[in-house]
């Protein structure tokens, strides 16, 4: 995904005020364009949904970044590995102090590291985040899958499909046998050789 | 480090089989008519990966036509009737590729070994020049990837991921380069880095046994003591999830043709490739590759 501040034509450091403005403009400019109203509408959400996130909730026209404190939610990162932006999120996380580094922290890094690709590592933040939070389930599906993987998931996977294959020829033979029975019980035959 | 990307040919149908074998031809005829007839000898199956995937992101499709090859003219093949760019690129870079890997096997050996390996230098020489002349974009990707490989070995510890980083990169972007549109760059450039990654930990898994008796570096050497099974189950799950993560990146990469090929790699070549290395030695493999 591209950019929402991209798409707006904006720098991250824009106001409330200033989103709506150019929200707006450009909504006018593309009202037939129905794929770039849809980007920008989606473009706009995130950035609503981010704000919000990072401010607890109000969606005041001060300036945001001012008053919230970056940790809670982590909403900024959250927001860059959706747009897989995984080294501008590795870089923000490793910004995070010690004490802050919690459950969480390790999930989105997990994630991030996941996303470049280093695999080895993701494994370890993504163990340790549901270590940290076992009732979160999030973090429990994600390293569950993981450790599927670790263990040749897509292979057993195959298989198991290979095999409901199988299964399904020989219900296709056993219908048949069941098939020509009741026929034979009425007096005709559907398989004359048995 | 090379020849682990290959199709499990009993599962591929014949006329792809044909195809993948025609655009191995043409790729050893177009290594001849740009480094020499000796360049032919070098031919990987990974460069007939790149050149195939690169053909099939093109608009047009290659046209290829029955010919003989010129090495064994009772054998036929088919071959790709024009100059394709395809075709010259990936040329370039498995000239490229070996002629790094000679310079760091220069750098690596010592004594005996090392002056068997200077005496094809004319050729690697002359012909890696021309190469770095040919395609300056991909040598500056391969030759930085071989410089930051060569820093990470020097650290202390270093991680896995860190090791596999250089090589799963430059792969990474030699297959982003292949994009027709620069849309789905971003697709193929993680499909070439899962890719890269686990050629790297396969040549590492593969190398174990020799590295462990010579003293070299390998990123698996925390493991060196480790009793065979533990140590065979820790590899097979590091290639596993590099594996899984590849199979969800190939399908989100767009392509003109050519898919049931690369979902036989992807699928079977590849687990194939990873039975091989992980439970047979080298020396086995020669045997059998011998007796056949």
């Amino acid at each position: 995904m591209q950019d929402p501040y991209e798409i707006l034509g904006l720098s991250p450091q824009a106001d409330d005020a200033q989103l709506r403005e150019a929200y707006r403009r450009l909504a006018r400019e593309n009202e037939g364009n129905l794929r770039r109203m849809e980007k920008l509408n989606e473009a706009y959400d995130s950035i609503v949904l981010a704000r919000g996130e990072s401010c607890g909730g109000t969606r005041s026209g001060t300036a945001w970044e001012k008053t919230a404190p970056p940790p809670p939610g982590f909403a900024d990162i959250r927001q860059r590995l959706q747009a897989g932006r995984y080294d501008d999120a590795l870089t923000l996380l490793d910004g995070v102090p010690l004490p802050q580094r919690g459950a969480q922290w390790h999930y989105f890094k997990g994630l991030a590291q996941r996303g470049k690709g280093w695999l080895e590592e993701a494994e370890k933040h993504l163990c340790e985040a549901a270590r940290l939070a076992p009732e979160n389930a999030e973090y429990q599906a994600t390293y569950q899958n993981l450790r599927q993987s670790r263990q040749g998931g897509y292979r057993a996977r195959r298989a198991a499909a290979e095999k409901e294959d199988d299964s399904g020829c020989c219900g296709l033979c056993l219908g048949l046998c069941c098939l020509d029975s009741c026929c034979e019980c009425c007096g005709g035959d559907l398989i004359p050789c048995c | 480090m090379f020849g682990y990307v290959r199709i499990s040919r009993p599962q591929l149908r014949c006329a792809e089989h044909d195809l993948y074998r025609g655009v191995y031809c043409s790729l050893c005829k177009e290594l001849g008519a740009r480094y020499g007839p000796l360049a032919r000898l070098i031919l990987p199956y990974d460069a007939v990966f790149y050149a195939l995937f690169a053909l099939a992101q093109q608009e047009k499709p290659p046209v290829l036509r029955p010919s003989r090859c010129s090495f064994n003219p009772a054998k036929r093949c088919l071959r790709c009737e024009k100059r394709n760019k395809a075709l010259v690129t990936a040329a370039d870079i498995s000239m490229l590729m070996v002629y790094y890997k000679w310079r760091d096997t220069i750098a690596d050996e010592a004594g005996l070994r090392r002056l068997l390996w200077l005496l094809p230098a004319p050729f690697f020489l002359c012909s890696g020049r021309r190469a770095k002349r040919l395609a300056p974009e991909a040598a500056k990707k391969i030759k930085s990837a071989c410089a930051a490989q060569r820093i990470v070995e020097r650290k202390e510890a270093p991680c896995l991921d860190e090791c596999a980083h250089p090589s799963a990169q430059a792969l990474g972007e030699l297959l982003a380069a292949t994009a027709e549109s620069a849309k789905h760059a971003a697709a193929l450039r993680r499909l070439g880095y899962l890719l890269g990654r686990w050629v790297y930990l396969m040549d590492a898994a593969d190398d174990l046994e020799q590295d462990r008796k010579r003293g070299r570096f390998n990123p698996f050497s925390a493991h060196f003591d480790q009793p065979e099974a533990e140590r065979r189950a820790f590899l097979q799950a590091q290639l596993n999830q590099t594996a899984e993560e590849l199979l969800a990146a190939w399908e989100a990469v767009p392509l003109q043709r050519y898919r049931p090929i690369f979902d036989n790699l992807f699928t079977l070549g590849l687990p194939a490739m990873e039975a091989t290395v992980l439970h047979t030695t080298r020396k086995e493999r020669k045997r059998r590759a011998g007796s056949l």
